[in-house]
């Protein structure tokens, strides 16, 4: 299936299609950001001389501001592009390892699978904030360390499906066909059965960018995000500990909004993409 | 003088005839993980066979489930290593191969599956299918590749073959499929195919396109053809030479006319009889034997295989397997009440 | 009054793209006592035709025409509750994977017993003795009702579900391929059991099934469908001695027979038509090597060749002469189908090839 049919069939589904009109306009916004957001985010404005502290929406600031006088829509829409890199990186990365390592468990079985399968029932074990928190307090806390933490815990579901999906194609006769003539483990595995496996790993790929989205808000949130990056996780954080939640709404609306938005819209998506994945691959 | 070998064949100068040899073939499978090794117990899938396979001749192996006919078929072409045992080709013990000498051995053996929607890779085209073989086997030159995946598609009756390459497996029939999976097959040109049912899972009207299909390849690339069915009606319409095989062991082998038409061995006679037949005038008397199922592989019975079921069965049938007698030239049976025709009788085998 | 008859029957699927007519015009007549075996290819209606008769189709299907009287009520307007009357204690199914049909938790026994104790009312220690005297009748020894199903082997699946189906004396019994899957010397004895099973209760059977040699041994008559018609109905051995209908002739010059010598086998070229599109003619037209004008313009009607014999072919007249020529591979090179090149390929003549520039092979 080719990604023009996919696409049509998507945007057929009328959720589908709202998700990526969300995820396209944040991509938007975030692609363009420097120019959208009216103010340097990190600036502290002065109105009347004075810091223009928590001062509500206005139509000098749209959001208006936070106890530090920064206004609060250039935050929000710079924070636009941190939340879809980790989003997307973590993906990738999640996508890259758990997808190699399903394949390489589920094609040679024996004492690798039982190995690589060991490892990946020891990290579901793993609680995902703590260890968050940890891996972030041990190294510096810096968005990638976000991203990795996000990935090395999230790769074990990816790996689980996509070896499952391994085993039963390894069985097929195509797989008997291509080693008849001759091809290596490695031909098979990354000529023969990953292209089949894809629009599995891909579907898995598409929850990791919610799931990592949250992830990264959550963790700025709780103070452990990157000091430097305004994430909406860190807008957040700065709303509460400034004492502000109940004051100033429109300080921590927009980016919860923005959050819950973003990763609903993501999930439409891959709804959608789950009923073109799937009939497929009982069909096959 | 000529000496005959067990499968019938003959040793001598008729022997440069022979492309592929049995000898002792067997494989066991591992039940379940056997604390001490003693206590392993074993499905004995396929447990010493012998038979010659010779050039342009298509060879029909027989059998139910559990026969170990395509298990002899994955051996043949080296998809499971035997346990025991020697497969010649051209002289050549191919059984224990590895490394750079098995992949040249895999462009003389190839082998065509039963189920035609699992058989192609659905993210390949067909060009793709049929050229890898070509790319595995280091044909380097492009324009060459092209030559002789058109040839293969040309002779698996895929024409024009220009209008096929492009082509997903989704959108083929399954005839269609089946036939790209012998270009697929064909295209290093191998001295021997393993069929392994190949029709069974088509519609019967496209059935005999496929099976013409081998015949021909056999006239005109002097294809060996190893035929694994459970249909004996395929056998007798497209195999030279047919081997009966029950629970892993051969019972009868000769000319396909011949073994059908007068059939020696008991089990064989219990197939003949019980293939219904497109004729309602078809006497059907009902068949005797003890019991129609096939017994486990696991616990095999001592002595003769068959003589659970066999109505003939006499005291030495249980007692020691039966030898390999020939009853006609070329023609093979193991049973303890057929005699030889002539007194050439091989030693009773230990069970 | 026929046991079954169904009159002009039509079943539609609902597609996204459209409708797609499954069965269409379908007329047969079952006596009590009959086996009627129904036959034809992937994809000509015999599963739908058979789903239809149980009231078994899926959601989007439905029958858009006709009738099927039961001992002369029309079971096409019965509600489901009805319907479920009916079903198990007049009209019986077997289907063709006991595994897809018996419940992997409980013991068979278990599973039949429960059947006539719902239906029936019998206590569960009579059911269970009638169970027993079913497994006796397929063949089944006691002691196997306490299995699990996949504690036996597919023959022995099969067998307890002949059995099940029996279990509350029906007149109809209808086997969808029940053999299928099966070995052969496994298939010969329950067809022999379901053929003296049938004599000994009076059962009517229809048989569903791809392959005619199973037709020609269990069945009376036999119904030939195409492309979701009746291509020929007849008494077996009417179809098989001298058949109409050039599918037929088709099929059975396809059919390879163990116990005579290798003839030429043909095989038809093209595919069955896109029941999506429905055209004026006749369905077999584009692949028929004796198709006149008119055949690819009017879709013939079903005429009665002889008592109890009816084909739907424009040419009739001709048949004896497409019986002798549709035994040559030849022959079947000739349709509309096998020569233009978008179907399936056609074969050359080997002699053809042979002639030029000598053997090709090693």
């Amino acid at each position: 299936m080719s990604l023009g049919q996919v696409l049509q069939l998507l945007i057929r589904d009328r959720l589908a299609l709202a998700g990526i009109i969300i995820v396209g306009t944040f991509v938007l916004v975030a692609i363009f950001a420097p120019w959208i957001a009216p103010y340097d985010p990190d600036q502290i404005h002065r109105v009347d001389g004075r810091v223009a502290r928590l001062l509500p929406p206005s139509s000098q600031f749209w959001l208006g501001t936070t106890n530090l006088g920064r206004d609060v829509f250039s935050q929000v829409v710079m924070g636009t592009r941190i939340a879809l890199e980790v989003g997307l990186l973590a993906a990738f990365m999640v996508t890259f390892v758990g997808t190699n390592v399903g394949l390489i468990a589920g094609y040679f079985g024996g004492r690798i699978d039982a190995f690589l399968m060991r490892i990946v029932d020891i990290l579901y074990g793993i609680p995902f904030t703590p260890f968050v928190i940890l891996l972030v307090s041990l190294l510096e806390p810096s968005i990638w360390n976000v991203v990795i933490a996000v990935s090395l815990l999230t790769w074990r579901t990816v790996a689980r499906i996509c070896r499952a999906q391994v085993l039963s194609l390894a069985e097929r006769p195509f797989v008997k066909a291509a080693r008849v003539a001759g091809a290596s483990h490695w031909r098979i595995m990354y000529r023969h059965i990953l292209p089949n496996i894809l629009p599995l790993a891909l579907l898995e790929m598409s929850f990791v960018v919610a799931w990592a989205i949250i992830a990264e808000a959550s963790v700025s949130f709780i103070g452990f995000g990157d000091p430097r990056a305004i994430s909406w996780g860190k807008i957040l954080h700065s709303a509460f500990i400034a004492g502000a939640v109940r004051t100033a709404p429109w300080w921590v609306a927009p980016p919860g909004v923005a959050i819950v938005l973003l990763v609903l819209g993501v999930h439409f998506i891959t709804r959608g993409l789950e009923s073109i994945v799937n009939p497929r691959l009982r069909g096959e | 003088m000529s000496k005959q070998t067990p499968a019938g064949g003959h040793a001598g100068p008729a022997a440069r005839d022979i492309v592929l040899e049995a000898r002792g073939l067997t494989k066991h499978f591992p039940v379940g993980s056997g604390v001490f090794k003693s206590a392993q117990r074993v499905v004995k899938a396929v447990d010493g066979i012998d038979f010659t396979l010779r050039r342009r001749e298509i060879l029909g192996l027989a059998g139910e489930s559990g026969s170990g006919k395509s298990t002899t078929g994955e051996m043949i072409v080296r998809l499971i290593e035997p346990t025991r045992g020697e497969l010649l080709l051209d002289g050549v013990n191919i059984a224990t191969l590895q490394g750079r000498e098995l992949q040249q051995f895999r462009r003389r053996v190839q082998m065509i599956f039963q189920d035609p929607f699992g058989t192609l890779n659905p993210r390949f085209t067909v060009g793709a299918t049929v050229e890898e073989p070509l790319i595995i086997h280091g044909v380097r030159d492009p324009k060459e590749r092209e030559r002789r995946v058109h040839l293969a598609m040309e002779r698996a009756e895929l024409r024009p073959a220009s209008k096929y390459l492009r082509r997903y497996p989704f959108e083929l029939s399954g005839g269609e499929r089946q036939r790209v999976a012998i270009a697929r097959a064909i295209v290093l040109e191998p001295q021997v195919m393993v069929a392994d049912e190949p029709v069974s899972m088509l519609d019967v009207s496209i059935r005999a396109g496929i099976l013409n299909l081998l015949k021909s390849l056999r006239d005109e690339m002097g294809l060996s053809i190893i035929y694994i069915s459970h249909d004996l009606s395929t056998i007798r319409y497209v195999c030279d030479r047919t081997a009966i095989m029950y629970l892993g062991k051969l019972v009868e082998v000769g000319p396909t006319e011949q073994v059908l038409s007068q059939p020696q061995h008991r089990y064989t006679q219990l197939l003949l009889d019980s293939v219904p037949v497109p004729d309602p005038d078809a006497n059907t008397a009902p068949t005797e034997a003890s019991s129609s199922e096939v017994p486990d592989q696991i616990d095999v019975p001592t002595g003769c295989r068959f003589a659970p079921r066999c109505p003939l069965r006499q005291p030495v049938c249980t007692q020691a397997e039966p030898a390999t007698v020939t009853v006609a030239p070329g023609h093979t049976v193991a049973c303890h009440l057929v005699q030889a025709q002539d007194a050439l009788q091989e030693p009773v085998a230990a069970p | 009054m026929p046991l079954l008859e169904v009159a002009d029957l039509r079943v539609q699927y609902q597609l996204p793209g459209g409708f797609l007519r499954a069965v269409e015009s379908v007329s047969f007549a079952l006596e009590k006592g009959e086996t009627m075996g129904i036959v034809g290819e992937s994809g000509c209606g015999k599963s739908t035709l058979m789903k239809a008769l149980l009231k078994l189709l899926p959601a989007n299907a439905r029958v858009t025409g006709g009738s099927i009287r039961y001992k002369g009520q029309d079971l096409v307007p019965l509600r489901d509750d009805e319907m479920r009357r009916l079903r198990w204690k007049e009209i019986a199914y077997v289907p063709q994977s006991a595994l897809n049909a018996l419940n992997p938790v409980y013991r068979i026994g278990d599973q039949i017993a429960e059947a006539i104790v719902v239906h029936q009312g019998k206590s569960r220690q009579e059911a269970w003795e009638r169970a027993k005297t079913l497994f006796q009748w397929v063949g089944l020894e006691a002691k196997r009702l306490h299995a699990y199903p996949h504690q036996l082997s597919g023959g022995m699946r099969q067998r307890s579900m002949i059995a099940m189906a029996l279990a509350l004396e029906p007149e109809l019994l209808v086997a969808d391929e029940p053999t299928t899957a099966l070995d052969v010397v496994v298939q010969d004895r329950i067809l022999q059991r379901l053929m003296m099973l049938q004599k000994q209760l009076q059962l009517s059977l229809v048989l569903v099934t791809h392959d005619i040699s199973v037709v020609a041994k269990v069945c009376d008559r036999a119904l030939v469908m195409y492309a979701g018609r009746v291509a020929e109905l007849g008494s077996t051995r009417q179809i098989f001695k001298a058949p109409f209908h050039p599918y037929t002739i088709g099929l059975l010059n396809a059919f390879p027979n163990v116990k005579t010598e290798a003839r030429e086998l043909i095989s038809i070229p093209g595919y069955p038509p896109d029941l999506s599109k429905p055209v004026q003619a006749c369905a077999f037209a584009l692949r028929c090597p004796f198709a006149a004008e008119v055949c690819h313009q009017v879709a013939p009607a079903p005429v009665e060749v002889e008592p109890g014999h009816v084909a739907a072919c424009h040419r009739l007249d001709q048949a004896e002469a497409f019986r002798d020529a549709g035994r040559r591979r030849r022959t079947w090179e000739q349709s509309l189908a096998a020569r233009s090149l978008a179907p399936m390929a056609t074969q050359s003549a080997p002699s053809a090839r042979k002639a030029v520039g000598g053997d090709p092979g090693e």
